[in-house]
């Protein structure tokens, strides 16, 4: 099944318009909440009312970016699986919503659109996720670094992975080029953290 | 030299949190439409700047209604910076048209530069998750030759033409064709004068992910 997830606003066409460009089997919103009792939502709803899959809503609060990315992501992750394919249609709702879905949409390697009157695709390698971008090493590191960890508290936790300290310290050294760990001295130690936002890449480990 | 991007819609307090928290902060750069209050919004964040003694350039993007046209100006814009020995700080997206924005953050991804946004109300300044995905790592030596020769040709190949390019067989063109048409990288039609023939196009935006 090809899933349509669109963003969506107060101007229906985007959404008609994706429809009618884009080949898909089961449409799912994500709008926010004051646009559930509008006339171009009910007319959404009515128009797939007849094929056999039920249009499907997610709501966010369209003004938090991180409310947006979280739910756009959590739709993808559930559609996109086995014999399902997901295609993301940006051209609807506010700025913060649109920007979301395409960060969303990135990070799962999933096809995006920007559909209005013309039909834009955004350079994406199909399948190709944000995961892809971690070595096995620097997965288990993310996913065993905790709050104000260091480095020999970290390899510790690690041990058994057959990841040693040296190479904990190296893979710390990239993961903090990327931007991805944070390092200060306090105390004459190094401790760790997740920059502010980054923690999210966890997610997809 | 650490120089800060954003882009700017009709509200110069989506940029300025951005100016106050950049460490080290030499130069501004920032995009904003020729709409009326974008560009008085303009005059204010420039005004800004000035009063700091910060270097500040705007760029009026006129046509900020083209998606991959905005990403690639910006990203050439971010190379520019970068070959000049300047280090990119961040880029604030929060402000601009949608596409403005859009065609900012596709940027930033491609180019895996720290991205910010401005909440609206608050105007606390928060990172993106953002992480470079290097996409050409994606491709094969012979599958980025493929779509280099498209983007030079600007348009349909066929692929006896591809394959004469490439010096290789028709039947393994069509091996790296299948594996960038999965991609979703090239679209590929039938010669209509030669049903035997096939016609290959780069998608639109291919130029962003090999060059």
């Amino acid at each position: 099944m090809k899933v349509l997830i669109s963003t969506y606003g107060f101007d229906e066409r985007k959404v008609v318009a994706a429809m009618s460009k884009l080949a898909y089997d089961k449409l799912l919103l994500v709008a926010g909440d004051d646009v559930l009792e509008t006339q171009g939502y009910l007319r959404l709803k009515k128009m797939e009312s007849l094929g056999p899959s039920k249009m499907e809503t997610v709501t966010v609060d369209v003004h938090d970016f991180r409310d947006c990315l979280d739910k756009v992501d959590r739709a993808i992750r559930k559609w996109d699986v086995e014999e399902n394919s997901v295609v993301l249609n940006i051209s609807g709702g506010t700025v913060i919503l649109a920007d979301a879905a395409l960060l969303a949409g990135y990070h799962n390697g999933v096809e995006i659109y920007h559909v209005d009157e013309k039909v834009t695709k955004l350079p994406v390698i199909k399948g190709m996720k944000v995961s892809d971008r971690f070595t096995e090493r620097q997965a288990l590191l993310i996913k065993a670094l905790e709050a104000d960890d260091t480095i020999p508290k970290l390899a510790e936790r690690l041990k058994n992975t057959g990841i040693d300290e040296q190479a904990v310290r190296r893979e710390v050294r990239m993961l903090s080029n990327e931007g991805v760990i944070g390092q200060r001295l306090e105390k004459g130690q190094i401790r760790l953290d997740f920059n502010e936002g980054q923690e999210w890449f966890k997610r997809f480990l | 030299m650490a120089t800060l991007f954003g882009t700017l819609g009709w509200r110069p307090d989506s940029l300025i949190p951005s100016i106050k928290s950049t460490e080290g902060l030499e130069k501004v750069i920032f995009y904003h439409s020729d709409h009326e209050r974008s560009r008085k919004a303009r005059d204010q964040v420039v005004e800004y700047c000035e009063d700091r003694n910060i270097p500040v350039r705007s760029i009026e993007l006129r046509d900020a209604f083209d998606l991959i046209k905005i990403a690639k100006r910006i990203r050439d814009d971010v190379r520019r910076e970068r070959d000049n020995g300047n280090a990119v700080a961040k880029f604030n997206i929060g402000g601009g048209t949608r596409l403005m924005s859009s065609g900012a953050l596709l940027a930033c991804v491609l180019e895996g530069i720290p991205t910010t946004y401005v909440h609206d109300d608050t105007l606390v300044e928060f990172p993106l998750p953002l992480l470079q995905i290097e996409y050409s790592a994606a491709l094969t030596p012979k599958q980025k030759e493929t779509l280099l020769i498209l983007i030079a040709h600007d348009g349909p190949v066929t692929q006896t033409e591809l394959s004469k390019e490439l010096g290789i067989h028709k039947a393994t063109v069509n091996h790296h064709i299948k594996q960038l048409r999965m991609k979703g990288l090239v679209s590929v039609t039938i010669d209509p004068k030669d049903s035997r023939q096939k016609i290959i196009e780069a998608a639109p935006f291919v130029e962003l992910l090999v060059e």
